[in-house]
């Protein structure tokens, strides 16, 4: 059968649209930047709500 | 007797089954890595209790984290994230010199932090014994530093092949794996950082 289905599902092999940070360094670093946008966005959201509370 | 002479021509254990998608070295690390992510997240949950469940002060009364210097820290730890990319794009295109000033530099970015981190311990006026907060604290920071340290192990083998000729853009398994593993250690460090120090 190869790696291919016969039920129109996408080859074994075939490169994943997921983010996956173990696959590659360059993943991993894409992963790690949008880490640290999420962790200053959360610092930023929550400096505010204790500024404002 | 003709099984009899098969039987007689392999020596040894049977030979590892290898996957035909994931290369041992990134299988290995990828295994790695999730434990670590389980062992963090233990620590993590009992950072979460002591603060969130029981609604403990944090940092124990008395006691201050300085924050300036775990800031300044964190800028030299996050950077090396970034040297570390470019030795890997640099060995990805055949540049040399900065493979090698890339992979010292991401080194010696990590000393430096783990130099700092240790002074800070000196300096911090309570120990692991002092409080729960304290005992999470040192947890916490003390399991991201001893990953620290593998990481800078793993430098350490990377940088010295690297200056030894080692890597061509179509073989650099060892630097793209340390690279990894080093980009986990960053992450962690944005996640205890954010949590035990800014929020």
């Amino acid at each position: 059968m190869g790696d291919r289905l016969h039920d129109g599902l996408r080859p074994l092999g075939a490169r994943a649209a997921v983010l996956n940070p173990l696959r590659s360094e360059a993943e991993a670093f894409r992963f790690f930047l949008y880490v640290l946008v999420g962790a200053a966005v959360v610092v930023v959201v929550v400096l505010a709500v204790r500024a404002v509370a | 007797m003709e099984a009899a002479s098969i039987a007689h021509e392999h020596h040894g254990p049977p030979e590892a089954n290898r996957s035909s998608t994931v290369d041992p070295q990134f299988l290995g690390m990828l295994l790695f890595i999730i434990s670590e992510i389980m062992v963090f997240g233990a620590f993590f949950t009992a950072y979460f209790f002591i603060r969130v469940v029981n609604d403990n002060p944090w940092p124990a009364p008395g006691t201050e984290l300085p924050v300036a210097i775990a800031g300044f820290n964190t800028a030299v730890l996050l950077s090396s994230s970034f040297t570390m990319h470019w030795a890997l794009t640099a060995a990805k295109h055949g540049n040399r010199f900065a493979l090698k000033a890339g992979l010292l530099t991401t080194f010696l970015l990590g000393a430096t932090f783990l130099f700092v981190q240790i002074n800070e311990y000196i300096h911090l006026g309570f120990a692991p014994y002092s409080s729960a907060q304290g005992s999470v604290f040192y947890g916490l920071t003390g399991l991201h530093g001893a990953h620290v340290v593998i990481g800078l192990t793993l430098l350490l083998f990377a940088t010295v092949r690297a200056f030894r000729g080692h890597f061509t853009p179509e073989k650099h398994m060892g630097v793209e794996v340390p690279g990894i593993y080093w980009h986990f250690v960053d992450v962690m460090w944005v996640i205890v950082f954010t949590t035990v120090y800014v929020l």
